[in-house]
């Protein structure tokens, strides 16, 4: 899918941020489009996932501007601000599931928060976990999961609000290579329904390879090669790319 | 981070706070209560409920049968009806309580409470313990009846009374105490006692009359309308007495023993504290080098004299002792150093023993004055007969002397020799009594002197009753000592009348015995010429002289003046010599057979024990009104000492106590507010620990709740300006929620620390709240992964505190009260 083909959901102008005195991030420009997928790559320390965090400014940034669906987030009270977080599903590294919650509550948590009745919530909640997987450990604790599990009830949670962008951070870093696969599958799964906007950092390059409308690598708190993914990994004009390319061979 | 608070959770925490509080102080209270409760029954297990006793007796436990017996026997007899009950018994003391009925609860029954309980055995005295009752106490003796009056004068006071050195205020009921002890308070207040302190270097030997000299002084002056000497020396206290005792023990022995004067060889310098020594014994003289000897006098140097000498005190050997003037300094080791001075001794002591004896031995005799009248009337009836035979020959013509009148003198001074010597003899014994008499009025006026000047208490308590035969032996001596001056002094007059013409009859009788020879001589040589007639002119003229004095003695008038010697005499032996040589002889034996190093060792001693004390004569007591002007007081009392060293100090003159209970009752609320402050403390930690320190937590993550970045837009400036202050907000959230929390906490509890008032809970309240914000993520470890979870859904600060954060948290009034809102329950 050509990113250039949707409507414009995501807006990022300048966008930079610093840790004390090092530049984490510095002027980054981004378009996403509604459908798209975008893939961002880079070594550790990049500023991968700080640019994700501070999409829906779980990390505040200091300079730029973020745009999502037109309405500028940056700046928002805080208020508005929760409204459009509403709208931005976050996949976290670490899971970030709520431990006191069984597994239909962690996915239904916020559906009923947002209004809705036990069972409506809990219905979709249900769908959610039948679409990751998990649909039989529903009414199980975070702790008795795998991890690959846990994750999968992370992406859960975000489907069942149904977000108009899906924001992932290294969701398979914390995992056992053995079940990267199965959350792998999943995200592929959800790339290939086209349902949800997503932006996800991940080193997983065949992944990326395979399912990313666009491939962002950035070095050192910039984005330092664009393109699609045949584009990059085949061609790649920056030594981060190369790497990929390589690493993609392999 | 403002905005946190306009949401939902702010009522929550309102919620919070108020519930808190309430349940703190009423936790709090109730921990006091019981404290109080407990302590309460405790004390109303030893002391009895209010009012219910009036006596506590401090018996000995091995005798508590008979003293409790006692004590039924005495309230059976002095107030039948009242009550007795046995309390506990500790170290050995049982508390034997009693309860007067109503009816003796009354002024003369207390007065005479002393009295009717006297005699208990195994208890000393008992400890009054009516109620309502105030106590003041440390009132100078001399105003215990003043205050009495005074304090009876205000309303609310059933009566007033002295209960040992303090005044016991019975009241009418327990509610007059506050008021009652105002009044008392303003009682004190305007009064003062003025404690006046010597100047130094004043000899306040005589402190009482010092006091009452100054009292007189000042009395109506200076703004002063009331004044009493209240000087301590005047009571009886026991410990008063003794240190009275002592100190008037240290003067007279002072007086008593051998006052040394040392006076500095040339060169030498000698300081108070310096020892001399002098060797002991005439045959015994020290030499330098030499160690000084047990024998051998020691002298101590005790102060300077304005003469450039110095005052000593023997403290080793006597001063009857001393073998020479020169005394040598004693070096270490107790050497013998070079002679440094030169002492003079005085010894009362000796001289009062030696007039003693003296005057003992000379009265003895006074008896054996009983014939003078006869000898006196025997020198009288000798001159007559001379007179007679003088006349006789002065009807020869004196002034015509020849030798047939010289003969005839002869002859007559040869016929009354035997007379004339009789007469000589008597009068010399007549001087030789009267000598006798001189020298017993000069022993009784010894004696009289010494014991006039003190020396010798009057007062019986002190040396028996020595003082008090003094007194009765010098009323004795004084008249005796009349009476020998009289008979004295006509005996003196007698003496003086006859005896030049008794030594001229005698020189008479000499010269016409030695004329009468010649006279023979001459008769038979030259019939009368030559150097006789020199003689005979000589003796003419002597004759001429002494005829004419004889003719003019008056006879019967000497005997009439022998008359009241002769009563007199009479008299004498009525004023009970004996008596007196008895008295003398008592006193004798009854002074202090010390010696001067015994009496300087005691003196050390005393002032050793006397040291520590305040000694009489050192200060004097006044007590005055307040509101005297005391520039102008100050003034007068330097004058009087002629000093301006004088320390005055003002100080009140009692102090007021409530009784026991009250006193008890006191402690017990202190006890309480402690006990109530310390559980409000505690619940204050408590709560910030259970409920405070997840909210604390989260406040340590600012950007995340309430992100802000600093140069977005110009529009939203002063947003941004707070903003950059915001990291305060949590430090005055902590602060000022622990301040106020603790405040009003202690405030509603009724809880109080003596010495901290409630702005020192704000200062500890706003200390607790920030020592837990600052500590928030150690008091309570935050799951930063929900929370940002829960962020990342969109949930507001409230959702995620309702259902994040305070549910995982600790148990608590918060989480109690959030359990109703959460929706994932």
């Amino acid at each position: 899918m050509n990113g250039e083909q949707g409507r414009l959901l995501l807006k990022i102008e300048g966008l930079g941020k610093r840790y004390h005195r090092r530049r984490v991030l510095k002027g980054i420009n981004l378009k996403l489009f509604s459908g798209e997928t975008i893939i961002i790559m880079g070594p550790s320390g990049c500023g991968k996932s700080t640019l994700v965090r501070c999409i829906n400014r779980l990390t505040e940034p200091d300079e730029g501007r973020i745009f999502f669906d037109g309405l500028e987030v940056t700046g928002l009270p805080v208020s508005q601000l929760a409204i459009v977080r509403r709208k931005i599903g976050f996949v976290f590294q670490q899971f970030n599931l709520i431990q006191r919650l069984n597994v239909l509550e962690n996915v239904s948590f916020a559906l009923r928060l947002y209004g809705q009745s036990k069972n409506e919530a809990e219905e979709r909640g249900i769908k959610a976990l039948s679409r990751v997987g998990l649909k039989s450990k529903a009414f199980n604790h975070p702790g008795e999961l795998s991890g690959g599990e846990q994750q999968r009830v992370g992406i859960a949670r975000a489907l069942a609000l149904e977000p108009r962008l899906m924001l992932w951070d290294e969701p398979t870093a914390a995992l056992d290579p053995i079940l990267v696969g199965e959350v792998l599958e999943i995200m592929e799964e959800l790339v290939n329904s086209k349902d949800t906007t997503m932006l996800v950092v991940t080193h997983e390059v065949g992944f990326a390879h395979r399912a990313a409308n666009r491939i962002l690598l950035m070095n050192q708190g910039e984005i330092v090669e664009e393109g699609k993914p045949e584009t990059v990994f085949a061609a790649p004009r920056s030594e981060i790319g190369e790497k990929y390319k390589k690493l993609l061979k392999n | 981070m403002l905005s946190i608070f306009r949401e939902g959770f702010i009522k929550d925490l309102l919620v919070w706070f108020l519930l808190s509080i309430l349940l703190a102080s009423l936790c709090a209270a109730g921990a006091g209560m019981v404290a109080d409760r407990y302590f309460s029954r405790t004390v109303e297990g030893l002391i009895g409920d209010v009012g219910e006793y009036d006596l506590l007796f401090q018996v000995r436990t091995d005798l508590k049968e008979v003293a409790v017996s006692r004590l039924r026997q005495i309230i059976q007899e002095k107030a039948p009806g009242s009550t007795l009950k046995i309390g506990v018994s500790v170290a050995g003391k049982t508390a034997v309580f009693v309860g007067l009925a109503p009816k003796y609860r009354v002024k003369e029954v207390y007065t005479n409470l002393d009295y009717y309980f006297r005699d208990i055995p195994g208890s000393g005295n008992f400890s009054l313990m009516t109620e309502p009752r105030v106590t003041l106490s440390a009132l100078p003796r001399g105003v215990l009846d003043l205050f009495i009056r005074e304090a009876e004068r205000i309303a609310g006071v059933r009566f007033a009374f002295q209960d040992g050195s303090n005044i016991a205020v019975l009241l009418e009921k327990e509610a007059n105490i506050k008021k009652v002890t105002k009044a008392l308070g303003g009682l004190l207040e305007s009064y003062r006692l003025l404690e006046v302190r010597f100047p130094a270097g004043y000899n306040g030997e005589n402190a009482v009359e010092i006091g009452r000299n100054l009292a007189h002084l000042l009395a109506g002056k200076g703004g002063i309308s009331l004044i009493r000497d209240v000087t301590p020396g005047q009571s009886s206290d026991d410990q008063q007495a003794l240190i009275i005792t002592m100190a008037e023990m240290k003067r007279f022995l002072l007086s008593y023993a051998g006052r040394v004067k040392v006076i500095p060889t040339a060169g030498a310098l000698l300081n108070p504290g310096d020892l001399l020594a002098i060797g002991a014994g005439g045959e015994r003289s020290l030499e330098k080098g030499e160690l000084v000897k047990s024998g051998d006098v020691i002298i101590k140097i005790t102060s300077p004299e304005q003469d450039g000498a110095m005052q000593g005190l023997i403290i080793q050997g006597d001063s009857s002792a001393l073998s020479e003037p020169s005394a040598r300094l004693l070096v270490e080791d107790k050497k013998v150093g070079e002679v440094v001075a030169n002492i003079i001794i005085d010894s009362p002591k000796q001289r009062l023993d030696a007039v003693l004896d003296e005057s003992i031995n000379l009265l003895g005799q006074v008896g054996s004055f009983q014939d003078l009248p006869f000898q006196a009337r025997q020198v009288l009836t000798a001159a007559e007969t001379i007179q007679a035979a003088l006349e006789s020959i002065n009807g020869t013509g004196a002034e015509t002397a020849d030798l047939q009148k010289m003969r005839r003198l002869s002859a007559l001074l040869e016929g009354t020799g035997a007379e004339l010597q009789k007469m000589a003899d008597q009068l010399a014994r007549l001087r030789w009594v009267e000598n006798q008499l001189e020298k017993a009025i000069g022993g009784l006026e010894g004696i009289q002197t010494i014991t006039r000047l003190g020396f010798i208490p009057q007062n019986v308590g002190y040396y028996g009753d020595l003082g008090q035969k003094v007194g009765r032996v010098d009323q004795e001596i004084e008249r005796l000592l009349g009476e020998l001056r009289s008979k004295a002094k006509a005996l003196d007059d007698f003496l003086n009348r006859l005896n030049p013409l008794v030594r001229t009859l005698l020189e008479w009788k000499a010269k016409t015995t030695k004329l009468a020879n010649q006279l023979a001589k001459v008769e038979s040589l030259i019939g009368g010429q030559g150097s006789s007639f020199e003689t005979i002119t000589e003796l003419t003229g002597l004759t001429t002289d002494s005829l004419r004095q004889f003719e003019e003695l008056d006879f019967s008038a000497l005997r009439q003046g022998l008359d009241p010697l002769e009563a007199d005499l009479g008299a004498l032996e009525e004023a009970n010599l004996m008596m007196i040589i008895d008295e003398l002889k008592m006193i004798k034996s009854s002074l202090p057979k010390l010696k001067d190093e015994e009496i300087g060792k005691t003196i050390s001693l005393l002032d050793n024990y006397l040291g520590g004390e305040v000694t009489p004569g050192e200060k004097v007591q006044l007590f005055v009104n307040a509101g005297y002007k005391k520039e102008e007081v100050t003034q007068m009392v330097a004058e009087f000492f002629a000093s301006d060293q004088v320390r005055i100090q003002a100080l009140p003159p009692g102090v007021l106590q409530p009784d026991v209970r009250n006193e008890v009752s006191r402690l017990l609320g202190e006890v309480r507010g402690v006990i109530a402050a310390i559980a409000v403390i505690i619940m204050g930690i408590l709560a910030f620990l259970q409920d405070q320190a997840p909210i604390l937590a989260i406040f340590c993550h600012l950007d995340l709740i309430a992100p802000y970045r600093e140069n977005v837009s110009a529009l939203r400036k002063k947003e941004f300006r707070l903003a950059a202050y915001r990291g305060l907000l949590p430090w005055i959230y902590a602060a000022g929620l622990g301040a106020v929390w603790l405040w009003a906490t202690i405030k509603l509890s009724g809880a109080h620390i003596p010495y901290f008032t409630s702005q020192y809970f704000l200062v500890v309240g706003a200390l607790i709240g920030m020592i837990f914000y600052w500590k928030a993520e150690r008091f309570h470890h935050l799951n930063m992964e929900e929370v940002v979870a829960g962020y990342a859904l969109g949930f507001s600060f409230t959702t995620v505190m309702r259902e994040i954060i305070i549910p995982a948290g600790r148990p608590g009034i918060m989480q109690m009260l959030n359990r109703r809102k959460m929706v994932m329950k």
